[in-house]
């Protein structure tokens, strides 16, 4: 029971940690980036090949996925999404599942269909309390998820950038009023995204250590949802609903169905949203005049 | 040489000519004031000097610089600030937070004076300082979005309707810290559909009419004007 709650806890904190970059990128350009999964996948090729290839030691290659990614999400940005800014959502939302396709099919190209094994960055090790089994994995994925949601929390409340995020978040004309250059913020918020998919990458393949050009895409698809769950748009809601994902498919595995466990988050996803149409933390948006 | 130089100014909102070629002038230290009906391309123009619109043809010149094809996220930072119509104050930023916002542009070392000054002028946000500021009532959140344009300590104070849906009350006040603005030395360009209100305190005005200017003069004059007086005074 607590092992399957702390495995529950893990698998969520990955999931949240996904969800932050949709529920950022959202909150800020009011966009779906469906190639953010995909990112993922890229950040734990990243690290793969820097330890296999390279022979860099784990963190040089976390390093590595979180430099790449970060200027990989900028650029999709710019060359992708940026000349659509005043393009209709539906035509936005189709170029992020292109570019989502792009980047499997890049990696296809560029590393094949073979799986790699990915080694994880901490070893396979685990504890052993009473009943209670935990593996090194997990404790690092919630000790990584719990650091990155305090910074992120600080960073968006306390420093005068996160408070301009928040700003053209609610409003982009008056925010460029205040002097705040709504094109770098924006580019700001897909680096942040996107260095948080590359770590988020590497600590699923840590626990899930088969690596293939559409490794992204499942993950990513359920973070999505996670963030939708939680309130797109806001950072905790993102949290909440990543960590009650994971939670809820590692108990359907366990104590109903390993195959309908899938089926069962997306029942949850959508009993939820019937009752609470804006997630559990989002915030009713009312429309302005 | 005047301050702020808007010369033959074209807009259009997709296929709408919104601005036909306008051109007008504010001198340093004046009240000028921008009247007009609804839909006349006040707040068009407004925009346009700003930066929140692109004009088609025509110049925009502050201080002799050509700032028509300036980004919008600069024109701040040249001393021109615009509390835009309907506040749009972030609801969701505490009040406090409005007012960093508003010295983005500035360093850090600065602000901390600048928000004592525009506490003083509004004692009201003081009090509220950390409330959100979307729980603010109409007139304090046009407060709010004054005080948020001194913040960047402006040369040039550009207001959309500060009247705007405010009680009497708060109408009268409203005017009577633009008065100060004026006296401590910030040029103030004006747009107001309450005419009256804004030729009591206005050294000029222009009259827009659908894209073109109309009329123009001395606020005086054109509070006796008696053309004015009916199209606009409801006299």
């Amino acid at each position: 029971m607590i092992s399957n709650l702390i495995a529950g806890i893990s698998l969520g904190s990955i999931y949240a940690i996904i969800a932050l970059g949709y529920t950022m990128v959202y909150g800020i350009a009011k966009m779906l980036n469906f190639a953010h999964g995909d990112v993922i996948m890229v950040g734990g090729y990243m690290c793969f090949c820097a330890t296999f290839y390279l022979g860099l030691p784990p963190l040089a290659g976390v390093l590595l996925a979180v430099v790449v990614c970060t200027l990989l999400g900028v650029t999709i940005e710019r060359l992708a999404y940026k000349p659509l800014r005043s393009a209709p959502a539906l035509a936005v939302l189709i170029t992020a599942i292109g570019m989502s396709y792009f980047l499997q099919n890049a990696a296809l190209l560029l590393w094949t269909a073979n799986p790699k094994t990915f080694t994880s960055i901490v070893g396979y090790g685990s504890i052993q309390m009473g009943d209670v089994h935990i593996t090194h994995v997990a404790m690092v994925t919630i000790a990584v998820c719990v650091v990155i949601m305090v910074a992120l929390t600080l960073f968006t409340n306390k420093t005068k950038m996160g408070t301009a995020m928040r700003a053209v978040s609610e409003d982009k004309g008056a925010a460029q009023l205040m002097g705040i250059s709504v094109n770098r913020t924006i580019s700001l918020t897909f680096a942040i995204g996107s260095g948080l998919a590359a770590i988020a990458g590497v600590l699923l393949c840590s626990a899930y250590p088969m690596l293939v050009p559409t490794t992204g895409s499942m993950p990513g698809i359920k973070a999505f949802t996670a963030a939708v769950f939680g309130g797109i748009g806001s950072i905790p809601g993102a949290m909440l609903g990543g960590i009650l994902l994971g939670v809820i498919e590692i108990f359907s595995k366990a104590y109903i169905s390993q195959e309908l466990s899938d089926a069962i988050v997306f029942a949850v996803l959508i009993i939820v949203l019937l009752v609470k149409p804006a997630g559990l933390l989002g915030k009713q948006v009312s429309e302005k005049v | 040489m005047a301050m702020l130089e808007v010369k033959d100014l074209h807009v259009y909102y997709g296929l709408i000519h919104a601005l036909h070629g306008i051109s007008f002038e504010v001198n340093e230290g004046e009240v000028v004031a921008l009247i007009g009906a609804n839909g006349a391309g006040k707040t068009t123009t407004l925009h346009t000097i700003t930066g929140l619109l692109q004009a088609k043809g025509g110049t925009v010149v502050f201080d002799g610089q050509d700032i028509t094809r300036k980004p919008g996220h600069a024109i701040v930072r040249l001393g021109i600030s615009h509390v835009p119509e309907g506040r749009r104050v972030f609801s969701n930023l505490t009040v406090a937070e409005n007012l960093q916002m508003g010295a983005y542009t500035r360093p850090k070392g600065e602000v901390a004076g600048s928000l004592e000054e525009v506490y003083e002028w509004f004692p009201r946000l003081r009090e509220r300082k950390n409330q959100a500021a979307g729980t603010l009532s109409g007139g304090e959140q046009q407060m709010l979005a004054m005080g948020r344009a001194m913040m960047s300590r402006p040369r040039i104070l550009l207001m959309d309707e500060p009247s705007m849906g405010l009680s009497p009350l708060f109408v009268g006040e409203i005017f009577k810290i633009i008065e100060k603005v004026s006296a401590a030395g910030t040029t103030v360009l004006l747009v107001e559909q309450n005419a009256k209100k804004a030729l009591s305190i206005a050294d000029r005005a222009y009259v827009l009419e659908t894209g073109t200017i109309g009329k123009s003069g001395k606020a005086s004059e054109l509070l006796n004007d008696d053309a004015i007086k009916k199209a606009y005074l409801g006299e």
